[in-house]
């Protein structure tokens, strides 16, 4: 393999894995996001990390 | 039905979240145009010296901001014992795996052509290649761990014991013979290179970027 051929596959791993770890950052997200959401329908609010319940 | 508070707060995080992402794509950009166009072509090396302004902007940011702060903010949750300082050391650790990932992998694709082989166990390799079994470990060892403030106090001395090896792969080649080469001069500074001092200082500022973008998604996910 070139030295051109070295610095694509460099090139190319290096994007690939930001794009991965981009990628699972966002569906950690996203779940973590639906999970909060339907804590939050039940009853109450999550904030700050503390669930706090609404009073009734 | 209760309802969500703190939505202002929410999407107020997630807009700057989304304007650093922005800006960190586009330095990233920026730097990988002038990293493959507008640097000189090395003498030597040819082409392949490119990977160099990829392999140390990524070894600076891990060993500098993110396994330190890992070490930072891990004292701060040992002092104050309070749970958000264990959540941006641990956003802070991924951070550092990646880039330090990014280092391994780009370095032995760089040394290859110009050492002949993909990997040599010197120094500076070998304690790099310690360093990230080291924070690997401290992910799995939080991924494994309960959430609390037990696992907090766990991985908190773990990450500050770590960090251990920090200095020691800065300094190795310094401390130890070893074919890796010196970038900084004897007395810390860069060498006097000006092209390499410039579109160093443009992909380290670009790495720079992407890692607090993806800092603040991962404490914000935390």
């Amino acid at each position: 393999m070139s030295g051109m051929g070295y610095l694509a596959t460099g090139f190319g791993i290096i994007w690939l894995l930001l794009a991965c770890y981009l990628f699972w950052l966002g569906r950690r997200q996203h779940a973590l996001q639906r999970r909060l959401e339907a804590l939050e329908s039940h009853a109450g609010s999550f904030e700050d990390g503390v669930y706090r319940p609404t009073s009734v | 039905m209760g309802k969500p508070a703190n939505n202002t707060g929410r999407r107020s995080r997630r807009n700057a979240i989304a304007v650093l992402g922005a800006i960190a794509g586009v330095a990233m950009v920026f730097a990988a145009v002038a990293a493959l166009v507008l640097a000189p072509r090395e003498a030597e090396m040819g082409d392949v010296q490119r990977l160099f302004y990829f392999h140390m902007p990524s070894a600076w940011v891990a060993l500098g901001p993110a396994f330190t702060c890992v070490f930072g903010f891990s004292v701060a949750y040992l002092v104050t014992r309070n749970l958000a300082y264990d959540r941006v050391a641990a956003a802070a650790a991924e951070i550092g795996v990646v880039f330090t990932t990014i280092t391994l992998i780009t370095g032995p694709l760089w040394a290859k052509p110009v050492w002949g082989v993909y990997w040599t166990w010197e120094p500076r390799l070998t304690t790099t290649l310690i360093l990230w079994f080291i924070y690997v470990g401290y992910l799995l060892l939080r991924s494994a761990a309960s959430p609390g403030h037990k696992r907090a106090r766990l991985v908190a001395v773990y990450g500050i014991v770590g960090w251990i090896d920090v200095p020691i792969v800065f300094l190795s080649i310094w401390w130890w013979r070893t074919v890796h080469p010196r970038i900084l001069g004897e007395g810390g500074l860069p060498s006097p290179d000006p092209w390499l001092g410039s579109w160093l200082c443009v992909c380290w500022r670009s790495r720079c970027c992407s890692s607090i973008s993806c800092w603040s998604v991962c404490v914000w996910r935390n």
